[in-house]
């Protein structure tokens, strides 16, 4: 995609509008347009430049107005940024073009209390169903956290609105279920043992951590971001601080982006080796849960060597990493990564091999290309649809420009090909590995960051395990940042749940769930 | 050998666990599952992670409780038959932790339920969650 051609229809499409062009940092393109042109604007990228990939809508409280920023992506970014007013804060829904937009427009229009005209389905989507009131992310909101004594909530009114038919009947699951881990909870009705409709609810891990930034300072919000999820941890603070890093005009020294590549690719093991022992347990297949988490010590071992964390590593800070290791580590983790090398080989010959597992993945979970390009599906989930992203090559960050590794793509877009495409992303991160041991430079590990950020504003995206991970971070010049927007790739997961849950059978659900590698507390935030 | 020994002992040497999230990081989550993993191995102290909250004796709860959980905690905590036991994990379950002060949190699980054991941490590691459930059980002898 070449902006400039797109900028340049966009002028001529809406000659009445200023269109104010700024050239972000981390390579983003930012442009301003008036609420009533932007839905046009989006119809005329996405009929004629087929730029599809919406990564985020941003919605922030700027004091005097309501500004969402419609984040795109098509090889480069650009951002679509309009001003709406407080008191009568709407606009139109996008959700016809881009479905995958519904969710964003869910989440501003409860945050900041944005009327989206023509959405399909406007519930909230993280707050409690006892939320009254205030939109969590208006500067007037006072937001006291909830007490003791607060009414109970109003949980399940849906369960009865749901079953309408005789034939049919309708299944809670969740929040507490064995299929995850993770609270969420969906109502399934069913036919018989056909599944014909879902409805989700997430948000029981909804903390409201995007409003907890604007009150801590920059490198208290490191601990706190790590604190998104547990599983990928590390990218996220990697995200932040690029982004942070990028603000104050500040690059992370060489052996740095080194040190935290490995820990990304590291990550992206221990993240796709968990995923395929709870799909093999959800699906009956314990043997392989059991060889998938023992070998996954394997990963947390090294982790914590070099940060002092299994899951946790703390291992960023603003300018650098923490963290450092000598000649004989770098030997011995050569040596245990050599070891798990040879075991994923030989489980996923097993996999491969094992026609009950077939059985079980082939043709669920079904996704085609055509619907994760309209729902905006990000990582391996996309990659198993035959959509060739990733950002690590596509706009590389770190050290990735001068690393080599395949982008691994199946064109099935079922169960199987999910798991196909992450045992070999795993292979290819020991590839990644190998080379950043073998190549670490050498020279300081950080450099002094200042406390203060200068105002400005910047788009982070980053290849997270679950695939592009996006940060909106925005400075007024204090030590505070006045927003921080962070959208997870399981949020673009999620949204597809309902188109593979149709039509499926009972006994496929936990392997539809489980085979997505959903991530709730990332989602809920 | 009185009944009573009999109940008490089998408790003692067959501790079944329920697992909730009421609003975690993922973090002390992945941990507790991975006792029941091959280096961990809680199986051959008794210890069996169940489904159901009808079969549990003890529950192990990790992250701070959230407005949208807060009343599931405690319906999950009442379907548990009795004598039953709260375990808290992780330093947002014992006290609301990094995300205290947040909008949509509540605090620690003991806001909602009794707890018997805290288990500190960010995220506790394997062995710590072990040790709580053990310390329990020398408690609950």
């Amino acid at each position: 995609m070449n902006i400039d051609i797109v900028l340049a229809s966009l002028r001529q499409e809406f000659p009445t509008e200023a269109l104010p062009v700024e050239s972000g940092r981390l390579g983003e393109t930012l442009a301003a347009l008036s609420p009533g042109c932007l839905p046009a604007a989006v119809r005329l990228l996405v009929e004629r430049f087929d730029l599809r990939h919406l990564s985020t809508i941003t919605g922030q409280d700027t004091g005097s107005d309501i500004e969402l920023l419609y984040h795109f992506w098509g090889g480069q970014g650009l951002t679509l940024r309009t001003l709406l007013p407080k008191q009568e804060a709407r606009i139109a829904s996008l959700c016809a073009l881009i479905p995958g937009a519904a969710y964003y427009e869910r989440e501003v229009s409860e945050m900041l209390h944005v009327v989206f005209d023509g959405h399909p389905d406007p519930r909230p989507l993280l707050l409690a169903e006892d939320w009254r009131g205030e939109a969590p992310l208006r500067q007037d909101a006072s937001l006291r956290p909830p007490t003791k004594s607060d009414p109970p909530a109003l949980t399940e009114q849906l369960c009865a609105t749901a079953a309408q038919g005789r034939e049919r009947m309708v299944i809670p699951i969740g929040p507490q279920h064995p299929a995850l881990k993770e609270p969420l909870s969906f109502l399934l009705t069913v036919e018989g043992e056909r599944i014909v409709d879902s409805l989700l609810r997430i948000g029981y891990a909804h903390r409201g951590i995007e409003r907890l930034c604007q009150d801590r300072t920059y490198v208290q919000n490191l601990a706190l971001l790590e604190r998104i999820c547990g599983i990928c941890s590390h990218i996220h603070t990697t995200t932040y601080c690029q982004g942070v890093e990028s603000l104050l005009g500040l690059e992370a020294p060489p052996r740095a982006r080194y040190l935290r590549t490995l820990l990304c690719e590291l990550e992206r093991i221990h993240s796709h080796l968990l995923w395929l022992g709870v799909l093999a347990e959800n699906i009956g297949f314990t043997t392989i849960f059991m060889y998938a988490w023992r070998d996954r010590e394997i990963t947390l071992d090294i982790m914590e060597e070099l940060s002092g964390g299994r899951v946790s590593h703390a291992a960023n800070v603003i300018g650098g990493v923490r963290t450092n290791m000598d000649e004989h580590q770098v030997q011995s983790i050569w040596s245990r990564l050599e070891e798990l090398e040879r075991q994923i080989v030989k489980f996923s010959g097993m996999l491969e091999h094992d026609s009950s597992f077939r059985g079980r993945t082939l043709d669920v979970g079904d996704l085609s290309l055509e619907q994760v390009r309209r729902y905006c599906v990000v990582g391996p989930m996309a990659r198993a649809s035959g959509l060739d992203v990733d950002l690590r090559r596509d706009s590389p960050y770190l050290a990735y420009d001068r690393l080599l590794f395949r982008v691994i793509t199946h064109q099935e877009g079922d169960i199987w090909a999910r798991t196909l495409v992450r045992v070999q992303e795993i292979l290819e991160s020991l590839r990644l590995c190998r080379q950043v041991l073998k190549d670490l430079p050498d020279g300081p590990l950080a450099v002094p960051a200042p406390r203060r950020v200068p105002p400005g504003e910047v788009v982070s995206r980053a290849e997270s395990p679950r695939g592009e991970l996006i940060y909106y971070i925005r400075s007024d010049g204090s030590d505070k940042p006045a927003r921080v927007k962070v959208r997870t790739p399981s949020l673009t997961s999620l949204i597809t749940l309902a188109d593979q849950m149709r039509g499926i059978n009972i006994a496929d659900v936990p392997a539809v769930i489980s085979g997505m590698d959903l991530c709730i507390s990332c989602a809920d935030r | 050998m009185t009944w009573e020994k009999i109940v008490r002992w089998a408790r003692q040497k067959s501790p079944w666990v329920l697992h909730y999230n009421s609003g975690s990081c993922n973090g002390c989550d992945i941990e507790i599952l991975d006792l029941l993993t091959p280096r961990y191995d809680v199986e051959r102290l008794g210890i069996l992670k169940q489904a159901s909250p009808r079969h549990a004796d003890i529950l192990l709860c990790t992250g701070p409780v959230t407005r949208q959980s807060r009343d599931r905690l405690r319906r999950i905590y009442e379907q548990m038959p009795a004598p039953r036991w709260v375990i808290a994990v992780g330093s947002c379950g014992c006290s609301g932790g990094v995300f205290h002060g947040a909008y949509n949190v509540l605090g620690g699980i003991d806001q909602v339920l009794p707890v018997d054991v805290y288990v500190p941490g960010c995220p506790c590691r394997p062995e710590a969650i072990v040790d709580g459930v053990l310390q329990l059980l020398e408690k609950v002898k």
